[in-house]
């Protein structure tokens, strides 16, 4: 029996990620029951995902001849930029005061976030199980692994697992959504459910991370007896 | 103005991320280039440092993070930047680690488009196809320019169909949703008729 009109319009919905949670358990059950649906949406979608591919490849030759002209000007603009400064001696040395002025000024910032970026790696403590790909957890690590933090953040909201707000935390900190993510930290810590000296570890590189330097070094100083010893009193040192 | 944010460091605002993204929707991805220029030599040198890749790697890992910035920007998953330099290579980073993960799970050095292929849908189980991938190459080269045009707007980039058709001339809506309709069927038929006569 071929397939209906809403059947084909779930089978476009789906392909382009934009499933509603009523129509998701539609698709879902439709997928369980006919096996029609099932073969259609998965040629589909074996068949868009060789074309996001080959696009991903065009796209990305494109780039590549960006790039290597973006090399080039910034080469010929810098020995322009060379001439113009001999050119305008003065105006330059007082560019070079007020640039000096500002670096100071930023410096400290930079510092946190090239130290925070240094340090930073999402929590890997969770294995990923090949072959497991039905249970949430292992779609929600899937996701997580695969760097698709919005995705494996609403998963691991709705699942119930000893790490589970050591994973929210760093999902959200992944999204630049510090408050969130020191809340999940401070969670994992204090239920101490899971592994607590990486809620620690993540909530010193959030604090890091929004400059609040003093609550970083409190709990780095709390961390240098435990697994992240070595890496805490590394930063520690880069800090001082 | 976004050349102005972008050369400087500070940050990007929603309107000159808009403003980049109309650009790119109209086939222009200039833009992109002040981003390798602000951003490339720090990145690359960064990830050399941080990881031991060698100096190739990371321009190819650079490449990919703008590709990556890009599709963000057109998903309008992007609304605010306070650091560009920083955000750049933090995706670098990210990719780097997802790029050693996904070698890992499938024992082996990919090529760009079998990682792309895998990259797109993780829980694929199907492994990557030479046969298929030139079906679809095949349908893809029997469809006019404005056909293709509809189907990547609307299933790569995920434009709404009122966009598609002000972009398009399509008149509305709904003929941008008819002609899309038809692209896409064309699409899957060619592709299919091509795997059944290889058979």
């Amino acid at each position: 029996m071929a397939l209906t009109i809403e059947e084909i319009e779930l089978i476009y919905t789906a392909l382009r990620d934009q499933l509603t949670e009523s129509q998701q358990k539609d698709f879902n059950s439709k997928i369980n029951d006919s096996e029609e649906f099932k073969i259609e949406y998965e040629t589909q979608r074996n068949i868009m995902n060789y074309l996001k591919a080959q696009q991903k490849i065009e796209l990305k030759n494109e780039l590549k001849k960006l790039y290597s002209s973006s090399k080039k000007t910034k080469s010929t603009t810098s020995f322009t930029s060379y001439l113009m400064a001999y050119k305008y001696g003065i105006a330059a040395t007082i560019a070079l005061i007020v640039c000096v002025s500002l670096f100071i000024f930023n410096s400290g910032k930079d510092n946190f976030d090239s130290l925070y970026l240094e340090y930073y790696e999402p929590y890997a403590g969770v294995p990923l199980l090949r072959g497991s790909d039905q249970d949430s957890l292992q779609i929600a690590l899937s996701k997580y692994y695969n760097h698709n933090f919005e995705e494996a953040l609403l998963i691991f909201k709705e699942i119930e697992t000893p790490n589970r707000d050591l994973l929210i935390g760093n999902c959200y900190l992944n999204l630049s959504k510090l408050t969130e993510a020191k809340k999940a930290f401070e969670n994992a810590i204090e239920s101490k459910k899971g592994n607590t000296n990486a809620a620690k570890w993540y909530l010193a590189l959030t604090y890091m991370k929004e400059e609040n330097v003093q609550q970083s070094l409190l709990l780095l100083s709390e961390l240098q007896n435990s697994e992240y010893g070595e890496l805490a009193k590394k930063l520690l040192e880069d800090i001082k | 103005m976004f050349t102005f944010y972008v050369v400087y460091y500070i940050s990007v605002n929603q309107d000159e991320l808009n403003h980049l993204r109309a650009e790119m929707l109209g086939g222009n991805n200039s833009g992109l280039s002040k981003i390798f220029e602000s951003c490339a030599e720090y990145c690359i040198r960064g990830l050399m440092k941080k990881t031991n890749i060698t100096k190739e790697d990371a321009e190819d890992i650079l490449i990919e993070s703008v590709m990556n910035f890009r599709e963000k920007l057109i998903d309008k998953r992007l609304s605010y930047i306070t650091n560009i330099k920083a955000y750049i290579f933090k995706t670098c980073y990210n990719m780097y680690l997802a790029r050693i993960e996904t070698e890992k799970r499938w024992r082996r050095k990919m090529s760009d488009i079998e990682r792309f292929y895998y990259d797109t849908d993780m829980s694929d189980k199907g492994d990557f196809d030479h046969e298929r991938m030139n079906a679809t190459k095949h349908a893809w080269s029997q469809l006019s320019e404005k056909c293709r045009d509809i189907i990547s707007y609307f299933y790569i980039d995920k434009l709404s169909m009122t966009e598609i058709a002000e972009l398009l001339n399509l008149g509305n809506a709904d003929v941008a949703k008819t002609s899309k309709s038809r692209c896409y069927k064309k699409f899957v038929i060619e592709a299919k008729s091509y795997l059944n006569i290889q058979k």
